[in-house]
């Protein structure tokens, strides 16, 4: 709704019987709202990514519109349906591990997915987080959903993270994609022979369908990765040797001292011409 | 007609055929070597990136340009406490992890809004021997055109230096097409060199992926002249290196398409520098033969295929491949172009000299080339142009999309913003371009793509 | 080897006299044979009303707003007492738009319509009072002013300005070349202010170049639209002036100013600012 609604659609979303979204960063602030202004509930269930928390997801709409029994079967018949195919997927995408690069809450959920088909992640990044989101529900707090029931995440990282950090970060985890929402980082990481899935607005790794897509959206930009390797083997990425030989991307902050010392060896800048 | 113009001042536009004068970040970012350094709020370069270089071909932006650009991100504290402390610590930081041969701080609106002093910033820096040059490039002077001619001097006055040593014969500076802006610059300036060279001279590009970087700046001084090919771009950086370093320039306004204008365009360039001409006339004589082997070939398509060959075409754009595409057909291939819009905002000075070039496009052939900037009113005068029965021809920018599917016409995407084709090295210029271009144009007829 | 021009800034407290000193300062210049441009940097654009007899001139940003680039320095540069050349910069109105960008917006115009001749002996500009923003220390970039005069008086208001105005000038001085050549003390007849005054000046590391005495002739050759030496040639305050511009033309102490504390400020105000004391201490 935010982003694409109508004049009458908005008008229409306090009579709602319950409100949901797909990312709290972006949607709990409109969610609350409704909630404590027009009493439209917001439903206190996990964010609809990977199987069992769009069970819980689905069940708590039930509740709220009084159709559980449907709800049940729904369920039941979707697990048949999808679960042939999320195996074949995780065949495939058996000993991969991607790289998560979106908003906060966004992440979160993405990485879900990706660990319901099998797929590891070491690391990811995230621009900001939010301990609380607008409505304070313990579900809410998508992290911890995460960590519970998927995993820890050895590299996490929460930082503005800029193009030239990327080398740094990724030399830090094994992996063979990037999933990225925001443009600009892309580039970087395809010239480090990753290739990536940039996402932009999509929102497809929703719901039980959402696993299937993501699944193979990633079987699909894989096979990128020839292309990518040649880029790795032939092109510069233009930071310095002195850059590059950091092992923690955020030297900088850490020590802002070293800005001081002096740079750039690559011609210092200055010109030695004829 | 130029005054009425004037007067009647269009303070808003929509469909925007140009960027802003921070647009010539780009400029910067097409100098092997060159990484600008943008001090301006968070959005600026970005827009400028969509407009220039993303969404005009897809060009892509190498390494210091897209999303790798060095930003002071200009935000409301540095408009009131004065931002050249954050210019500082960014220019400080760049250095170091950027790899560069010339870094250019391009200040925009707010930073000269408020004054501040970037020449101390960077002096800094240039006292201790750094290449680091600054150019005033606030938005509201102009558009990207305009900064790309500040940029360059900018880099002329504070990079290049003074000079009084010899000047060497067969070297000439190139003063083109502003790249990214001009779509198909790199594989014209491929061309052009190719043509020079060819000719028997020594070329100094400047810009793109043969030019050699920052040595070919520094060599701008010992260049025998400065040639300027382009209706009006180039032109006062060319006044300014006269003045500098006391070189004369020539200026050819209509980029040569095709045999006979390349092989004029070589020949008057010989002449004007007076070197010896069996080079060039062998080279030419080489890509007559081959250019009219072609030609020949396609002139079966063209005398037999009857169905749906345009024979009136409209050119909207940028004033250097206006003039040069436009002479072309009407000269060459025999097109009547029947509406001539012009979108740069070329100076009010230079008006009337590029109106008149429309007026001896050929024999027989006289247009009068309207300067318009808005979108709005430039579509609305391309509807009213008179295609007679035949398939209208367009050459313009994915703008004039909507009027080319109102009047069932066939639109060639050929200047900014392109969206709707990939441009990696291809020339519409030149003795190869002109072949590419008839290939484009007549593939569209035969209903491809 | 052409010689330099001395490009002069004026700075101090808005209403202080810099527009008047200025004025009657170069005339004084122009009489002893000197060719002088006088740059007016503050929107009321009244920095050459007495040099040209009138508020009459077109300012650089109007002529600009209505005639676009294509401008001549005739239009907007005009000739006013014995030849001094005289220019406004203008701006917007109060309470509207940019004063500061338009500052920079003009000097540029006349960089770029070659208003610097080799001929100028001088070039002061006359900078409106606070110096709030990046735009009015355009006169003080690298390549324009040299030096820079601070016009104060005894009042505590007119030197808390001057200080303040110091800060910007230490600033721009350790960037570059330019320097604070003195303070002028344009009198408001304020107890003891002449030992104040140089007291002041001295803590700033500078010297009070000159007093000039408070005198209704100043006031008489104002309201006639002319400097005090065009007025009335032979009275007193037009020797003070003459001999203002004497001690500016053979000035050497240029320095970069160290702006006091508050603290500092305060005493020295009190040191020397109250009659009370004074009379306390008075004894014959």
């Amino acid at each position: 709704m935010i982003d694409m609604a109508s004049f009458d659609e908005l008008a229409q979303a306090s009579e709602a019987a319950v409100t949901s979204t797909f990312c709290h960063t972006l949607g709990s602030y409109m969610a609350t709202a409704l909630e404590e202004h027009f009493g439209v509930p917001q439903i206190d269930a996990p964010q609809p990514y990977g199987i069992s928390a769009t069970d819980e997801w689905l069940r708590a709409i039930a509740k709220a519109v009084g159709k559980e029994k449907e709800t049940e079967e729904y369920i039941k018949s979707e697990h048949e349906r999808i679960a042939p195919k999320i195996e074949g997927l995780r065949e495939k995408l058996k000993g991969l591990n991607g790289f998560v690069m979106t908003g906060s809450s966004y992440a979160h959920g993405l990485i879900c997915v990706l660990r319901e088909l099998g797929i590891g992640v070491e690391g990811s990044i995230v621009f900001h987080h939010d301990p609380v989101y607008d409505s304070g529900h313990e579900n809410q707090n998508t992290l911890k959903y995460l960590v519970d029931n998927y995993g820890d995440i050895p590299h996490f990282t929460v930082s503005k993270t800029q193009a030239f950090q990327l080398p740094n970060i990724l030399k830090r985890v094994k992996t063979d994609f990037v999933i990225i929402r925001h443009n600009g980082l892309a580039p970087v990481a395809a010239k480090l022979g990753v290739p990536s899935l940039a996402m932009g607005d999509e929102h497809f790794p929703v719901g039980y369908d959402g696993i299937i897509r993501t699944g193979e959206a990633i079987l699909d930009i894989i096979t990128r990765k020839k292309f990518n390797q040649v880029l790795k083997r032939h092109t510069d990425l233009g930071y310095t040797d002195w850059w590059l030989s950091q092992e923690d991307p955020f030297v900088l902050a850490h020590h802002p001292e070293l800005i001081n010392e002096p740079i750039n060896e690559f011609n210092g800048g200055k010109y030695d011409g004829e | 007609m130029a005054n009425e113009n004037k007067k009647k001042k269009s303070s808003t536009i929509v469909h925007p055929r140009v960027g802003c004068a921070i647009g010539a970040a780009y400029t910067v970012a097409a100098i092997p070597g060159g990484v600008p350094i943008a001090n301006c709020g968070p959005g600026c370069v970005d827009k400028q990136y969509f407009g220039l270089s993303f969404n005009n071909g897809y060009q892509g932006s190498g390494i210091a340009g897209g999303g790798d650009m060095p930003s002071v991100n200009f935000g409301e504290n540095e408009v009131v406490f004065g931002g050249t402390k954050k210019l500082d610590d960014l220019i400080q930081s760049s250095l170091k992890i950027v790899k560069g041969d010339l870094f250019v701080v391009l200040t925009g609106c707010s930073g000269e809004l408020i004054g501040d002093n970037v020449g101390a910033v960077v002096k800094k820096y240039q006292d201790q021997g750094y290449n680091v040059v600054y150019a005033d490039t606030a938005g509201f002077k102009g558009n990207n055109l305009k900064g790309h001619e500040i940029v360059v001097e900018a880099i002329i006055d504070q990079f290049v230096g003074e000079y009084k040593g010899r000047k060497r014969k067969k070297l000439i500076n190139l003063w083109f097409e502003v790249p990214y802006f001009n779509t198909n610059w790199r594989g014209d300036y491929i061309e052009l060199k190719r043509i020079l060279e060819g000719a028997g001279f020594e070329v100094n590009v400047l810009f793109g992926p043969q030019s050699k970087g920052i040595s070919e700046w520094k060599n701008i001084p010992k260049a025998a002249f400065n040639l300027v090919v382009s209706p009006w771009v180039g032109l006062k950086t060319a006044k300014y290196l006269e003045k500098k370093y006391n070189q004369p320039y020539l200026h050819i306004p209509v980029i040569p398409v095709g045999e006979e204008a390349t092989s004029a365009f070589i020949r008057k360039v010989v002449e004007f520098a007076g070197i010896d001409n069996t080079k060039a006339e062998a080279f030419i004589a080489q890509e007559a033969h081959e250019y009219y082997y072609f030609l020949e070939h396609f002139s079966d398509f063209f005398a037999e295929y009857w169905f749906g060959l345009p024979s009136r075409f409209a050119t909207v754009g940028d004033s250097a491949y206006n003039l040069a595409l436009t002479k072309f057909l009407a000269d060459q291939i025999g097109l009547q172009p029947v509406k001539q819009i012009i979108t740069d905002e070329p100076p009010e000075k230079y008006r009337d000299a590029i109106a008149d070039e429309y007026h001896n496009l050929s024999e027989g052939v006289d247009v009068d080339v309207e300067f318009i900037e808005d979108g709005y009113l430039a579509e609305q005068s391309l509807r009213q142009a008179d295609f007679g029965g035949s398939v209208p021809l367009i050459l313009g920018s994915t703008w004039e999309g909507d009027v080319a599917r109102e009047i069932k016409g066939l639109l060639l995407e050929v200047g900014t913003p392109v969206s709707e084709e990939l441009v990696i090295n291809r020339s519409y210029i030149g003795y190869h371009g002109a072949l590419t271009l008839l290939e484009r144009i007549y593939t569209a007829t035969v209903d491809g793509k | 080897m052409p010689k330099e021009i001395r490009q002069i800034a004026i700075y101090g407290k808005g209403g202080i006299g810099k527009s008047t000193t200025t004025q009657n300062l170069t005339a004084g210049l122009v009489e002893r044979g000197k060719k002088v441009m006088v740059v007016g940097c503050d929107p009321k654009a009244d920095s050459t009303r007495l040099l040209l007899g009138g508020l009459a001139q077109k300012t650089v940003l109007d002529t600009l707003r209505e005639a676009g680039e294509d401008i001549d320095l005739d239009d907007i540069l005009k000739e006013g007492f014995k030849g001094t050349r005289c220019v406004e910069s203008g701006g917007p109105e109060p309470g509207v738009g940019c004063a500061g960008r338009g500052i920079i917006t003009s000097i540029g115009l006349l960089e770029r319509l070659g208003a610097y001749t080799d001929d100028l002996d001088y070039v002061f500009y006359d900078v409106l009072g606070d110096v709030v923003c990046g735009g009015f220390a355009m006169p003080i970039r690298e390549g324009k002013a040299k030096e820079i005069y601070i016009v104060a008086s005894g009042e505590m208001m007119a030197l808390y300005a001057a200080n303040n105005i110091s800060k910007g000038i230490a600033r721009y001085a350790k960037q570059g070349g330019v320097r604070l050549g003195g303070i002028i003390c344009n009198s408001r007849n304020v107890d003891r202010e002449i030992d104040l005054v140089r007291a002041f000046a001295e803590e700033l590391g500078t010297q009070l170049i000159h007093f000039v005495p408070r005198d209704n002739e100043v006031q008489r050759a104002e309201i006639r639209k002319k400097t005090v030496i065009e007025h009335k040639p032979e009275c007193n305050q037009a020797d003070e002036y003459r001999e203002l511009a004497r001690k500016i033309e053979e000035n050497k102490k240029f320095v970069i100013p160290k702006p006091l504390t508050q603290e500092r400020l305060e005493e020295i105000l009190l040191e020397y600012g109250l009659l009370d004391a004074l009379e306390d201490n008075y004894s014959i």
